[in-house]
């Protein structure tokens, strides 16, 4: 077999299997999961990525530079303002857990997660880990790991190449889980996509009022949002089936 | 590198530069207008001649202006197209009709989610025509705080008082369990022949929740032939005028100058707003908003039983809640 056939039959393999693979569905809190013995939880959150805009659907080189040209004073303004409440996420969280019972410590140096080698147990059971975390158990001497992963956050307008075919959207995305680091089970997994426009107008240079006021509403939506999965099913005393249909959104 | 090979790089980076220079020109036209700063508040002359009696012109007598609350959860859809062109020029008629297309689209989604967002409405069409602008704003000055030397007339009149154009509207929560009031006071620099120039407030109130399910609302809303809608409609207006005076005669201090992110109560949903708290009781709170608002909104309920909360009011002006 030549090198091309080679090459295109692994190619194929890949995209095939990239389309069969099953997202992540969302795991609710099992309150369970802390109480008695083997509640000690750490929590780490990602360094969370830069404020900014971003213009999804704006596809070429020039509708970028474009898009980028048109919103340049909202950028500045968004550039400067800071994630407080995300920032503020890991120790509300620890508090929360704390409050239910659990020994919780709040990681300064988070664990590189993408190091660690995949879970081969994992096939399609949606409650057990990508990765295997079972090295961490010693490392970290905890028995849960709580990841705060946000891979988005600032204002996002959607193009069509050229033209804007939305208003801007103050957002945060992203993912938390908690993992039980013996078993490599979910304990919570929540994927976190929140948005929202400003309120009324929204082109209010230089200091946008409006957006800005939404930037902070996101933020404070996906904070209550994640402390209300943990602080609400925590207090339960049943252990309702872990898999729901609902997620962290808040999409509005 | 050859000396042909920068030349060409320099024409083909020009040729960008020119390019989304033109685009820029072309799609000006097709953006959002910018909106200027919504509120001018009062110097301090006028803020003195405020703190006593006042001229309220209201405008016609008219059905006071209601609306449902406007939600729009969803992004809009791309109008897709591609640009199929000979030459530079054809490009860009090809985007300026896009954009022409898209904004078509856009302007007939918004007019469509309003029309939806009025449905709301729909159970209390009759109390609502019932309700007048007139009225509204008597009733509210007999209600306020801060009424007793304000008189209403129709149109600017004759006198030395200094008069403020009031005009507010109704917006009622798609979960029909809140009522908000929009109140705009312009207030005209005498001294400032132009008048579009004068000095401008928002106040926004937000009523406190209504504790009945949605469908009982109507029953709460109707009962003895709408009392209860126009009363808190009254009652609303009441404290955004206080509000008014307050700040106009600058009577509103910050608690803190630094922004907080307020939550609040909207009907059985939690809102926030990021804002610089003004005063705070154990049932509402008074926010400026980023734009400039004063706002009024109930605590959460969450904090209403807190007992701590009900032996420390730490409430830097007197108000009494509304509805």
């Amino acid at each position: 077999m030549n090198r091309a056939k080679l090459l295109t039959i692994v190619m194929l393999t890949m995209m095939l299997g990239a389309c069969a693979s099953v997202p992540q569905q969302p795991v609710a809190f099992d309150a369970g999961a802390i109480a008695g013995s083997g509640n000690h939880v750490a929590i780490q959150m990602k360094k969370i990525p830069a404020t900014d805009t971003t213009f999804p659907g704006a596809g070429c080189l020039m509708c970028i530079g474009a898009a980028r040209l048109f919103h340049s004073d909202l950028s500045a303004q968004v550039q400067s303002l800071q994630p407080e409440d995300l920032n503020a996420l890991p120790d509300r969280l620890a508090k929360v857990l704390r409050d239910n019972g659990a020994q919780v410590s709040v990681l300064d140096q988070p664990e590189d997660i993408s190091s660690l080698p995949s879970n081969a147990a994992k096939g399609e059971n949606q409650k057990l880990s990508e990765k295997d975390f079972r090295p961490l158990a010693d490392k970290l001497g905890v028995d849960k790991l709580l990841v705060l992963d946000i891979r988005g956050q600032g204002v996002k307008r959607a193009y069509s190449s050229y033209i804007p075919t939305d208003i801007p959207r103050a957002y945060v995305s992203g993912i938390a889980y908690m993992v039980d680091l013996k078993t490599n089970t979910y304990v919570w997994y929540s994927a976190i996509e929140t948005a929202r426009p400003a309120e009324g107008e929204w082109n209010e240079p230089p200091s946008f009022p409006g957006l800005t006021n939404a930037y902070y509403q996101v933020q404070a939506e996906t904070s209550d949002s994640l402390t209300s999965e943990l602080s609400v099913n925590a207090t339960k005393t049943s252990k309702a089936s872990p898999l729901t249909e609902t997620t962290a959104k808040v999409t509005q | 590198m050859t000396t042909m090979g920068v030349s060409s790089l320099f024409q083909s980076c020009g040729r960008a530069i020119a390019g989304i220079s033109l685009l820029a020109f072309v799609l000006a036209g097709c953006t959002t207008p910018t909106v200027k700063p919504q509120v001018r508040p009062v110097d301090a002359a006028t803020a003195k001649r405020l703190d006593g009696s006042w001229v309220a012109v209201v405008g016609e007598d008219r059905v006071f202006p209601f609306n449902g609350e406007y939600r729009d959860s969803k992004a809009q859809n791309g109008y897709q197209m591609l640009y199929p062109a000979s030459d530079f020029a054809g490009f860009l008629v090809g985007v300026a009709t896009h954009a022409a297309l898209q904004s078509a689209q856009n302007d007939a989604h918004l007019e469509a989610q309003r029309k939806i967002s009025d449905e709301v409405l729909a159970p209390y069409r009759q109390v609502l025509d019932e309700i007048r602008v007139h009225e509204a704003f008597r009733r509210a000055l007999q209600l306020s705080e801060s009424g007793a030397g304000i008189d209403v007339a129709e149109a600017p009149k004759d006198t030395t008082a200094p008069q403020v154009t009031l005009a507010a509207h109704a917006i009622m929560a798609q979960s029909r369990r809140a009522l908000i009031i929009d109140l705009v006071a312009k207030v005209r620099d005498p001294s400032i022949p132009d008048d579009t120039a004068g000095y401008v407030h928002k106040v926004r109130v937000i009523s406190d929740p209504i504790e009945v399910n949605y469908h009982s609302a109507n029953d709460y809303w109707l009962t003895d032939d709408g009392h209860q809608l126009k009363q808190t409609v009254s009652s609303l207006l009441a404290k955004a005028i206080d509000l008014f005076s307050a700040d106009a005669t600058r009577h509103l201090h910050s608690l803190e100058q630094k922004q907080i992110t307020a939550r609040y109560q909207y009907g059985n949903e939690q809102r926030r707003e990021r804002a610089v708290l003004l005063e705070q009781s154990c049932s509402r709170q008074t926010l400026r908003t980023l734009r400039g608002w004063v706002l009024s909104v109930p605590v959460m309920d969450s904090l209403k039983g807190d007992a701590q909360c009900r032996s420390t009011d730490v409430a830097t002006h007197s108000e009494s809640p509304p509805a």
